[in-house]
């Protein structure tokens, strides 16, 4: 499997905090929507997260159509967590020079 | 759902044609549901509104990643990267690949794209294929724009039926003045129903109507588009302002849009009315050419029988003028665009000769390619690839090189469709500037690189399926030096582009002809022309027209540098000027019968007119200082008219006068003749010399004139001869200033423009086929290194081994020049109507066109001979 992207693992964090649909994800990353929608497509393609459509009735209830709702799936997390393990891992790798004496 | 939601879905509904089928449906809902949330309440004002255009931009980016997802996973694409990393891995292939694939789809597209434009685009008007014109036909044959008189027009007019409007218009330049400098714009005088048959409704304010041509009438304009923006700035309040045209004042009554003018140059239009009396005495006078647009259901044949039984009534009501004529009636366009067609026809079948050669030389790159693949085709074959994928591999690489050429042809043709819009104004091709790369363009030019592609590939193809049958017959895939296909490939480029240089040479030579025909007067920068009008309104008698043409000559010979000015109505070169009907010869009246009436074309000139243009006096004298008002009244004949008026005998002290006023109201014009002078070529050069009676000026003191101008030395300084007439009535502008060196070049524009193109497309074509000559002769040195240096070896000199070379050479460049000049002899017919001074074949053109070949294909065949030179036969032995 391909190493995910930051803009990937940052959508998938999103995801894995509770059900979303895009706009939202769009709303707390930051991201364009050009970015955020083909990463969405991606990680549904591999099966770490899945959509679902959302209940008529309370859509009906705001006057508006069903929107499309991610959800993460278990293989999702797995990749989650390792991809963050990985940028974890990478954070002692700090240069020397950074902590101060020359 | 705001305005801005609403935008917002249609892109998005816009965008969903990328998104693969089987997704549409969700993904179209998706964002729909996710705008309609976002337009709520809760986010309003300008900068939520922003952010939805800014999101939903990304929809078209998400659409086209989908589509890019799916194809990305497919064998075709596989099939795309592995072409365009193995062309990659040949760069000089692809580059000569691509760039000639360029050459010859720009090429095409550039000259499809100007015969789009001049030939094709419907005319900017409302349904413009129901545009007609009416023109007559006859023994009095019409003159240039002068097609029908306006009793003859209002008869059509009120007798016709198939027509739902016809107009009659009178298309001139006219005098501007008010504010600022006065200039001569070109015009239109139209009948009350012109706009409706045209079409074209104001932009601002309204057209021209029925009742502004009634007698009596308040003077109106309508301006076009660009007059109203170069001269009035686009003021806003130019409706009901007054400006003078030709010394009448005239109200503004409306603005056209842009883009909307007929005739295609004009840029104001004025009524036309005929008063009673016109219409009672001017049935002869043939100066209005005639529009009409069909009624509903109307056909042009229908139109056509119609308009014959008008004209049979008036033949029989009106048997001088009308006996004879017919009427034709003929598509808007065709008149509008006059006999270029050809040209243009021959120029796109050029450039598809240069595409096909191009085509023909890709495919024997490509063809040398797989040659040498042969071997891996073989294996992989073997190995159990299917043959559908071999050759689809094959297809994919040819397409690329397609997509690449038709990528750089596009900028090519960009570059080349503005160059030939350019060209309009010195060509005087009719609608040429309209030449632009639109979508009909684009979309012939990607059939063009599709049909390219398809018939690039054929070949390798072909030889692909060939390697994969022998792979079951083991071995033999190694590639033959000679290669009988890729020789006959060269062959047939040869022959091509022989047809080519055969007929660009055999063009030029026409040309230079054309250009070497004596005009009986000086063609140079140093006679300058220019035209004015005297407003007939304040210029009412003979002689006030007669002395203030005077002044203003008088002005200019003071002028430092002037050596000599005169001045002509019937401008040189312009093919402006009357023909007018011989009435008495020797005080005999001419009988009226159109079969044998004699014709004389008519110049009312000043003394100094043929010394300053240098037309030399054949016999008697010329016009003098003596021929004014109430003087005898004298004419000069041209040697044709001579010819045609008094053959064998010696016209001087003869009469002859024709049956008009020239601007005086009861004087025909004509004289007796004291001199005779040289014949001169005004128009195109393949047109007879036309028979000419001149006049003196003074005595037939036309409104219309033009100053010719004789530098000493040099061209006339034309802002100082503007000053003089600025100096004397600052309301008559100066216009059409030319040298008759410009002049004269703007009557061979054509030819010039046709010859111009057709060598550059012939040498492509060399160009091209020298490039496939050199291909070849390379690939097949390096196939025979082993044997030119067993040869060597076994005593052959470097005569031998060159003579090798250029037998192989000439049996391709040989059997190409061969059928290059039988096709070249067949075609010769075509190409007839373009070359002045002689019919079919060129012989002398054949010849040079053989032996710039010959150049080309030795320049080609020069670096694989020394190659062949350099062989080492001890190298070639010990590695044996």
């Amino acid at each position: 499997m391909r190493r995910m992207s930051p803009t990937v693992v940052a959508v998938l964090q999103t995801v894995a905090a509770g059900t979303v649909y895009g706009f939202e994800i769009i709303d707390r990353t930051g991201l364009p929507s050009g970015t955020v929608y083909p990463a969405l497509a991606r990680l549904e393609r591999d099966g770490h997260v899945r959509s679902s459509w959302e209940d008529q009735a309370s859509a009906f209830a705001e006057g508006r159509p069903a929107r499309r709702h991610y959800r993460i799936t278990a293989a999702g997390s797995r990749a989650l967590a390792a991809a963050l393990a990985e940028y974890r891992a990478l954070l002692p790798l700090r240069p020397a020079r950074t902590r101060g004496t020359p | 759902m705001t305005r801005t939601g609403r935008w917002c879905r249609r892109l998005v509904d816009g965008a969903a044609w990328l998104v693969p089928g089987d997704s549409r449906d969700d993904w179209r809902r998706e964002w729909h549901a996710e705008i309609a949330g976002y337009t709520a309440p809760a986010r309003a004002g300008g900068a939520a509104r922003r952010g939805l255009v800014w999101r939903v931009l990304g929809a078209a980016v998400h659409a086209a990643w989908l589509r890019w997802d799916r194809w990305r996973g497919s064998m075709w694409t596989y099939d795309l990267r592995i072409a365009v990393r193995s062309l990659l891995r040949q760069p000089a292939f692809a580059a000569v690949a691509v760039a000639t694939l360029a050459v010859g789809i720009g090429a095409n597209a550039a000259v499809f794209s100007a015969v789009y434009a001049v030939l094709l685009r419907p005319l900017p008007f409302p349904a413009p294929d129901r545009l007609v014109a009416l023109t007559t036909t006859g023994p009095r044959a019409p003159q240039v724009g002068m097609e029908s008189s306006p009793p003859d027009f209002v008869d059509w007019h009120d007798g016709a039926s198939s027509f739902s409007a016809m107009a009659a218009l009178s298309a001139d330049a006219v005098a501007i003045a008010g504010t600022t400098p006065a200039e001569q714009v070109p015009g239109a005088a139209v009948t009350g129903e012109f706009f409706a048959v045209i079409g074209t409704t104001a932009a601002r304010g309204r057209v021209l109507t029925v009742e502004d041509a009634r007698e009596g009438a308040a003077p109106v304009v309508v301006l076009g588009d660009r007059l109203w923006a170069r001269r009035f700035a686009r003021a806003p309040g130019i409706l009901g302002t007054h400006v003078t045209i030709d010394g009448v004042s005239r109200e503004v009554v409306g603005v056209l849009p842009p883009g909307h003018a007929y005739p295609l140059d004009a840029e104001l239009w004025i009524p036309l009315g005929f008063s009673a009396e016109r219409l009672a005495t001017q049935r002869g006078a043939q100066y209005l050419d005639v529009v009409a647009r069909l009624g509903d259901g109307q056909t042009i044949e229908r139109a056509r029988a119609d308009v014959a039984t008008v004209a049979a009534r008036l033949a029989a009501a009106h048997p001088k003028t009308n006996a004879g004529r017919s009427v034709v009636v003929r598509p808007l366009r065709e008149v509008v665009v006059g006999d270029i067609g050809p040209s243009l026809l021959m120029l796109l079948a050029a450039a598809g000769l240069v595409l096909l050669i191009v085509c023909v030389n890709v495919a024997g790159l490509v063809l040398t390619r797989a040659l040498g693949r042969a071997h891996e085709t073989a294996l992989r074959a073997s190995l159990g690839a299917a043959p559908w994928r071999l050759i689809r591999a094959a297809l994919t690489e040819t397409l690329v090189l397609a997509i690449a050429g038709a990528i750089g042809g596009t900028g090519l043709a960009w570059i080349g469709a503005r160059r030939i819009a350019a060209l309009e104004a010195v060509s005087h091709v009719p609608l040429l500037g309209e030449t632009r790369l639109d979508g009909t363009v684009l979309a012939a030019t990607a059939l063009a690189a599709t049909v390219t592609a398809l018939a690039v590939g054929l070949v390798p193809s072909w030889r692909t399926a060939r390697s994969v049958r022998l792979a079951g017959a083991q071995g033999t895939t190694r590639a033959t030096a000679r290669g009988g296909v890729r020789g006959l490939l060269v062959a047939a480029e040869v022959a091509l582009a022989l047809v080519l240089v055969v007929g660009a040479v055999t063009l030029a030579r026409s040309f230079v002809r054309m250009v070497a025909v004596p005009r009986g007067f000086e063609v140079s920068d140093r006679i300058l022309t220019a035209s004015l009008t005297l407003p007939e309104a304040q210029y009412l008698t003979p002689a006030l027209r007669a002395s203030f043409v005077e002044r203003v000559l008088a002005g200019v010979r003071a002028l430092p540098g002037v050596e000599s000015a005169g001045a002509v109505f019937g401008v040189p070169l312009t093919g402006f000027g009357y023909s007018i009907t011989v009435r008495d010869l020797d005080g005999v009246r001419q009988q009226d019968d159109p079969q044998t009436e004699k014709l004389l074309a008519l110049r009312a000139v000043t003394p100094d007119y043929f010394t300053t243009m240098r037309i030399a006096l054949e016999a008697g004298r010329a016009v003098g200082p003596q021929d004014v008002l109430g003087q005898p009244r004298v004419a000069v004949v041209n040697r044709a008219a001579a010819a045609l008026l008094w053959p064998g005998a010696d016209p001087l002290g003869h009469a002859v006068t024709l049956g008009t006023h020239l601007g005086q109201d009861d004087v025909r014009t004509g004289g007796i003749i004291v001199g005779v002078v040289d014949d001169t070529r005004e128009g195109a050069v393949d047109r007879p010399v036309r028979p000419t009676l001149y006049v003196p000026h003074a005595q037939d003191p036309t409104s219309v004139v033009a100053i010719v101008v004789r530098g000493a030395g040099r061209t006339p300084d034309a802002a100082a001869v503007r000053a003089v007439l600025a100096g004397l009535d600052p309301d008559v502008p100066l216009f059409r200033v030319r040298t008759t060196e410009q002049l004269a070049s703007t009557v061979v524009a054509q030819p010039r423009l046709l010859t111009a193109l057709m060598s550059l497309f012939a040498a492509a074509a060399l160009l091209v086929a020298g490039i496939g000559l050199y291909g070849l002769l390379a690939q097949a040195v390096a196939a025979r290194v082993r044997e030119i240096g067993v040869r060597r070896a076994v005593g052959a000199t470097a005569r031998d081994v060159a003579a090798l070379i250029a037998a192989h050479t000439s049996r391709m460049v040989g059997l190409g020049a061969v059928v290059g000049i039988a096709a070249s002899w067949a075609a010769s017919s075509a190409l007839d109507r373009f070359v002045f001074g002689r019919h079919g074949p060129d012989v002398a053109a054949y010849a040079a066109a053989v032996a710039a070949l010959a150049g080309v294909a030795t320049l080609a065949a020069a670096v694989p001979c020394r190659r062949a030179l350099a062989v080492d036969p001890a190298t070639t032995l010990r590695s044996e």
